[in-house]
């Protein structure tokens, strides 16, 4: 198809060589040149024109120097002459040490790879080694600074955060990171790396301080583990005991009251006891008073008949006999008793 | 006739002459635009040094559009920004004999340009030289001062509040754990701007201002790390220890305390109930005195009472041997 259309002009060119050529050249210097500047206008309006995002700053030179920082919006500039860099000065930036995470999204997996693990390497103040993996959150507050003063800002960022996060860890003892100390290690942290990037004046500002992960090298983490097993021995052993204590301890003073119940019991049994039996001899002296002969006389009596019947051997022996012995043989009732 | 390239042939013999022309005029106009030009650009991130035939007639450290004499000016750009040093992690060792690794890393800027011009002329000249500096100065430093500074700041840890104190204590250290740390005379950021200040003297000679210079970590040498994670792991299990032998040592002490309480119960529930039944015998006996003692005569009853009480108590099996003499068999005898 093109080849087609190229060949009907060449061949119309032929065919009409000089009518063609004088109109090509009448009409093309006028319109190459009306083209040639509007096409200049065109270039040099959108060249002159720039826009800054709602997070942005744009800090503008002219033949490198920085003259204005420009809002966000439309903006013009002077083209060749001036040149804009935008900076996002609102977003929050964050920078990752110790690890590395996959993606955006918070509870997405991390990526821990040999220099990662190299990064999150401190030495603590009892000299142990131990693994600190932390954020910090920063805004860039001064554009022109940020941009001007420092090679490389970010690479210096996290070197300044590095060395202070080192130096605070060798102040603190590997339980006491591990454990209590890092709102400590935070805030001194946020102080220091504040006066350390002061110092470069690299125009930052940090939001946040993270301690995302503080645990013991791979190396030794069975031993650690080791210890939180040991202390969930210690405390399943001694709530056993004070199950023990309880099971042995209670019942006893169960006992105790019992056998104080009892005594008590004994008290008023025998305290009851005590005052029939009085009541009693006292109505039976009443009677026995007035006639205390009688009385006695007629008891002894009563209770000698009434044992008498019941005994199996009785023996009466004569006063004036001496000897015992001659006796004894015919009692043979108690001798079978006490034979057997 | 009809090949388009034919045609494009045909148009450059006519015109050809003039186009070559055309072209080598431009660049003509450009190259002797950029040689002659009285104007060079400075970005805000940079300076840059003037030298005539290699001689340094001046510098220029402010951004903008400048003048320079065309053709025999030269215009040497350098950075102006902070530039950053990072030495390579090297093994120094320190006053105490121990192999340590040490990562030293400074920024730093020209602060003289035309010095730093005549002495360095450029970037990588300047790391190599700060290589040397740099290095010899963190090692002569770390060879001055024991391991416990490099990596310490202070002597926070020999002052531990009572709060962290116990709180380690639980945690299963000793006292003596806790107490050991060596006091320290100067710790890290000391160590640091002692490096600092051993090569300002020299660099500032060069054109060069130290910003900054840190020991950005301490590590233990290779050869080292199998023995201190060997000693992690030991303490780790010596307070593993502490824990199961505190279980056994509540253990028994419970044990014990169960056997005390036991025995203190009952022995306390037999004093009182002694007490109570000594009570109640008591206050029986003076209930039976105060009836049976109240004379002679009421004595006499009870003993006769008694008596006659014990005789009806005298088991069947018993042998009884009897006197005639006595009051029920007397008549036996005779009748009086």
């Amino acid at each position: 198809m093109l080849d087609d259309n190229k060949k009907i002009i060449y061949t119309m060119r032929k065919q009409k060589p000089y009518y063609y050529g004088a109109d090509m050249k009448k009409i093309s210097f006028k319109m190459v040149m009306l083209i040639i500047i509007a096409a200049a206008l065109l270039a040099l309006s959108v060249m002159s024109v720039y826009i800054v995002e709602k997070d942005e700053q744009a800090v503008i030179t002219q033949f490198g120097r920085y003259v204005r920082t420009e809002e966000p919006g439309l903006h013009m500039l002077i083209p060749y002459a001036e040149r804009h860099i935008n900076v996002p000065v609102k977003k929050i930036l964050k920078q990752e040490f110790g690890y590395k995470s996959k993606s955006d999204n918070p509870n997405a997996d991390f990526y821990r790879g040999k220099r990662e693990l190299q990064e999150a390497r401190m030495l603590s103040a009892d000299m142990k080694i131990i693994q600190i993996e932390w954020i910090v959150q920063y805004k860039i507050t001064d554009p022109k600074k940020y941009i001007f003063n420092v090679n490389n800002p970010i690479k210096t960022f996290r070197d300044l955060a590095t060395i202070a996060m080192s130096q605070i860890a060798g102040d603190y003892l590997f339980d006491e990171i591990i454990t209590i100390a890092k709102s400590d290690i935070v805030f001194k942290m946020q102080r220091l790396l504040e006066a350390m990037i002061a110092d470069v004046d690299m125009g930052v500002s940090i939001t946040t301080i993270q301690l995302m992960n503080v645990t013991p090298p791979q190396e030794v983490e069975a031993a650690y583990n080791e210890v939180l097993q040991a202390q969930q021995e210690k405390d399943k052993i001694v709530n056993e005991a004070k199950m023990e204590y309880n099971r042995k301890v209670i019942p006893v003073e169960g006992e105790a009251q019992r056998m104080i119940a009892q005594a008590e019991g004994y008290e008023a049994q025998r305290v009851k006891v005590a005052e029939g039996e009085a009541k009693y001899f006292e109505s039976l002296y009443s009677e026995y008073i007035k006639a205390p002969d009688v009385t006695k006389k007629r008891m002894y009596l009563e209770t000698i008949s009434e044992i008498l019947p019941k005994l199996e051997d009785i023996t009466i022996i004569d006063e004036n006999q001496k000897n015992l012995l001659p006796f004894l043989p015919l009692q043979s009732g108690s001798q079978t008793k006490g034979g057997k | 006739m009809n090949d388009p390239k034919e045609a494009v042939k045909e148009f450059k013999k006519q015109h050809g002459k003039n186009v070559t022309l055309a072209v080598i005029l431009l660049a003509a106009i450009a190259v002797f635009l950029i040689m002659f030009s009285p104007f060079y650009i400075l970005q805000e991130t940079e300076l840059a040094v003037i030298t005539q035939f290699g001689r340094v007639r001046t510098s220029q450290t402010n951004a903008g559009l400048h003048l320079k004499v065309p053709a025999i000016d030269k215009v040497n750009i350098l950075p102006k920004k902070i530039l950053e040093w990072d030495g390579e992690v090297k093994q120094f060792p320190t006053y105490d004999k121990r192999m340590i690794l040490v990562d030293a890393i400074a920024r730093w800027r020209i602060s003289n340009p035309e010095l730093f011009f005549e002495s360095l002329t450029n970037i990588n000249n300047a790391l190599a030289r700060l290589d040397d500096i740099l290095d010899a100065a963190s090692r002569q430093v770390v060879s001055q001062h024991q391991f416990e500074s490099l990596v310490r700041d202070s002597n926070r840890i020999n002052n531990l509040d009572d709060k962290t104190m116990a709180l380690l204590l639980q945690q299963g250290f000793s006292e003596e754990d806790l107490t050991h740390f060596p006091q320290l005379e100067v710790g890290r950021s000391v160590l640091a701007s002692e490096m600092r200040k051993t090569v300002v003297a020299d660099l500032n000679n060069m054109g060069i201002e130290i910003v900054n210079f840190y020991i950005k970590k301490i590590n233990y040498i290779d050869d080292n790390l199998k023995s201190v994670f060997d000693s992690m792991i030991a303490e780790r299990k010596k307070i593993a220890q502490t824990y199961r032998s505190e279980g056994d040592n509540y253990r028994e002490k419970k044990f014990g305390e169960i056997d005390k309480r036991t025995k203190e119960i009952m022995a306390e529930a037999q004093m009182k109930s002694r007490l109570i039944m000594g009570e109640a015998d008591a206050k029986a006996a003076s209930i039976y005195n105060d009836a049976y003692n109240k004379n002679a005569s009421t004595r006499d009853f009870y003993e006769f009472m008694k008596k006659m009480e014990m005789y009806k108590k005298i088991p069947d099996t018993a042998t009884l041997v009897i006197s005639t003499d006595s009051e029920f068999f007397d008549l036996f005898k005779k009748y009086k």
